[in-house]
């Protein structure tokens, strides 16, 4: 039956079929012509059961408060914020697409919406600053791998429900890796732009920083009513994320007044979309991953790992090499909901938080969307500069290195992720 | 016609515009209400739940219209022309396959819920209004995949691949 299954979905995947659609098909055929005495019913079953749930609920919320901020005017006012802080500094525009993403990650919880909030604005600002079209692409395609890892963060719900791990202790375990990966990718900008000789912008007044912060201000409190609320005990994540998308509105439509009632009808579609597409890898995950766990793939996957190895870092290495080769092809929500079963028993066993393996999964997924064939990031980014993957892959690479080396980071000292939990849950 | 010509090309979006601020307003009002201790509603939560399915259905059929659901065009894209739009009607094929079938077992619950009268626990409305997203959103969804195939060549615009996740 496992033949059956792998087989089937591996076959669709390679020509083509959407990730949701083959994962269904395949569950379809275990059933069919594997040994379970289950009905195929499960299926249909199983594509109600797992979208009709609350918690998910805060995919769409935040997918629409995104959308929101994105056309509400709200990216810009955080570029004119990170300018006044780090503009200076050596390739200034780079620096600032990097710390502007960080932020909006603050309030998106999807990737690609962070690169095209951002990027949308500082690629072309990039280019025309004399920027190579390649290396601007880059710069806002890395940054956007800052969108989940910052809270509020899509992949850290999903993740959250299918392991049974607090969301609310996901999103601050994400806080100080965001950071971290964000120094990280704001080096290797200034490293780079040293080599091109690309300048700094014109230093910004003190005067110049408290106004772009008065400006950007009702965006930035939205972490702290979203992460505030959560942790004070005041509403559920998916509670916050509703009050997300009104307070989005709010903003955006009566304070900043950049959007009109006519742009909700776009926004609501796109966001709709969007939601969609997660909701539905969900759907058909459900019925795959149960028949994973009923062929019992975790309990053989814990016991050939550890016939590999004992050693603990041995080990996260190789969960790690397997999430990042999987996140090459495969769509985040769809490793998160398929590799969360199977790696959770095997964490368990030698001593990983599964609050940790959460952050390691959303990470090192994160970091596949900037690795082709399948990076989202690097999609979007193409799209806003005109080039073809190809082109910018070869600049990706050093960011790349660097978010590498972050997992390793985040991977073996726990301490990163689990310390801000542990102080701000007692 | 003309008017029934509108509301199928847009059918989703309309729907979708309906839906996703109304399940705004049931959670957020919720919220407020318990959190000023005003009053509560039993069966807020369940709404938004059903609201949401049909959201997530009727989107996937539109993000099938758009290209939205990404797959892996790596090993296609290298084959030539012909051999190429082979696989992108196969593709069409096993997505519309798929739908029917979901479309078939999904009719057999809502038969069963029919017959035993099975209603939702807080709503109290018959349970299958809330099942019927699933067959509408994957019938839609299999329309929608014909008509990419056949007014885009199955090819996706760059642009589309926006707005996935």
């Amino acid at each position: 039956m496992t033949l059956i299954m792998f087989g089937t979905l591996l076959i669709l995947l390679l020509i083509n079929v959407p990730i949701a659609v083959a994962l269904g098909l395949a569950s379809f055929a275990a059933l069919q012509f594997g040994t379970m005495p289950t009905p195929l019913l499960l299926v249909a079953q199983r594509m109600f059961t797992s979208v009709d749930s609350f918690p998910f609920m805060a995919i769409p919320f935040f997918m629409l408060a995104g959308c929101i901020m994105e056309s509400g005017g709200i990216s810009r006012r955080l570029i004119n914020f990170a300018k006044t802080i780090v503009g200076g500094l050596p390739g200034g525009l780079g620096v600032i697409t990097i710390v502007a993403s960080a932020f909006f990650g603050a309030i998106s919880g999807s990737n690609p919406a962070t690169v095209a909030a951002i990027g949308g604005i500082m690629i072309p600002s990039m280019i025309r600053a004399g920027y190579p079209k390649d290396f601007a692409s880059a710069i806002a395609a890395a940054g956007g791998t800052l969108g989940v890892i910052i809270p509020p963060s899509i992949p850290m719900i999903t993740y959250g429900v299918v392991a049974g791990v607090s969301i609310g202790a996901l999103f601050i375990a994400g806080i100080i890796p965001g950071i971290i990966m964000a120094m990280g990718l704001v080096l290797v900008v200034i490293m780079y732009s040293k080599k091109l000789d690309l300048k700094g912008e014109e230093r910004s007044t003190f005067k110049d920083f408290l106004k772009a912060g008065k400006e950007a201000i009702l965006a930035l409190m939205m972490p702290v009513i979203i992460l505030g609320g959560i942790y004070g005990g005041v509403f559920t994540p998916t509670e916050a994320a509703a009050v997300a998308v009104v307070y989005a509105f709010i903003v955006s439509m009566f304070i900043y007044r950049e959007i009109c009632i006519k742009d909700m009808g776009k926004i609501i579609v796109k966001a709709g979309i969007s939601t969609s597409v997660v909701l539905l890898v969900i759907a058909t995950s459900a019925s795959f991953s149960w028949l994973i766990t009923s062929a019992q793939i975790p309990a053989a996957v814990t016991k050939s790992m550890l016939s590999i190895s004992t050693n603990i870092f041995v080990l996260t290495l190789l969960i790690n090499i397997l999430l990042l080769v999987l996140g090459t092809f495969l769509e985040t929500q769809a490793i998160i909901l398929l590799i969360a079963p199977i790696l959770l028993p095997l964490a368990v066993v030698i001593g990983i938080d599964p609050l940790l393996l959460g952050i390691i999964m959303v990470v090192n997924t994160s970091v596949g969307m900037i690795t082709p064939p399948l990076a989202v990031n690097l999609f979007v980014a193409c799209g806003i500069s005109n080039l073809r993957i190809e082109q910018i892959s070869r600049k990706i690479i050093p960011f790349l290195i660097i978010e590498l080396i972050t997992v390793v980071l985040i991977t073996n000292f726990p301490k990163l992720s689990m310390w801000l939990p542990q102080v701000l849950m007692k | 016609m003309y008017y029934l010509k509108k509301l199928f090309d847009n059918l989703e979006e309309y729907i979708l515009i309906a839906l996703f601020p109304m399940m705004v307003i049931v959670v957020f009002v919720a919220t407020v209400a318990r959190y000023l201790q005003l009053f509560s509603i039993p069966w807020s939560e369940e709404l938004a739940r059903y609201i949401m399915v049909w959201l997530a259905y009727i989107g996937a059929s539109l993000g099938m219209k758009r290209g939205a659901h990404l797959g892996i065009d790596a090993l296609v894209s290298i084959f030539p022309g012909k051999l190429r739009a082979f696989f992108c009607i196969l593709r069409t094929v096993i997505i519309v396959f798929f739908c029917a079938l979901v479309v078939y077992f999904s009719y057999k619950i809502i038969q069963h819920q029919i017959n035993i009268k099975q209603t939702s626990p807080a709503l109290f409305v018959p349970i299958w209004w809330a099942y019927l997203a699933v067959p509408v959103g994957c019938f839609l969804m299999s329309i929608r995949a014909v008509q990419a195939l056949l007014f885009t060549n199955g090819y996706k615009v760059k642009a589309d691949k926006e707005e996935s996740v």
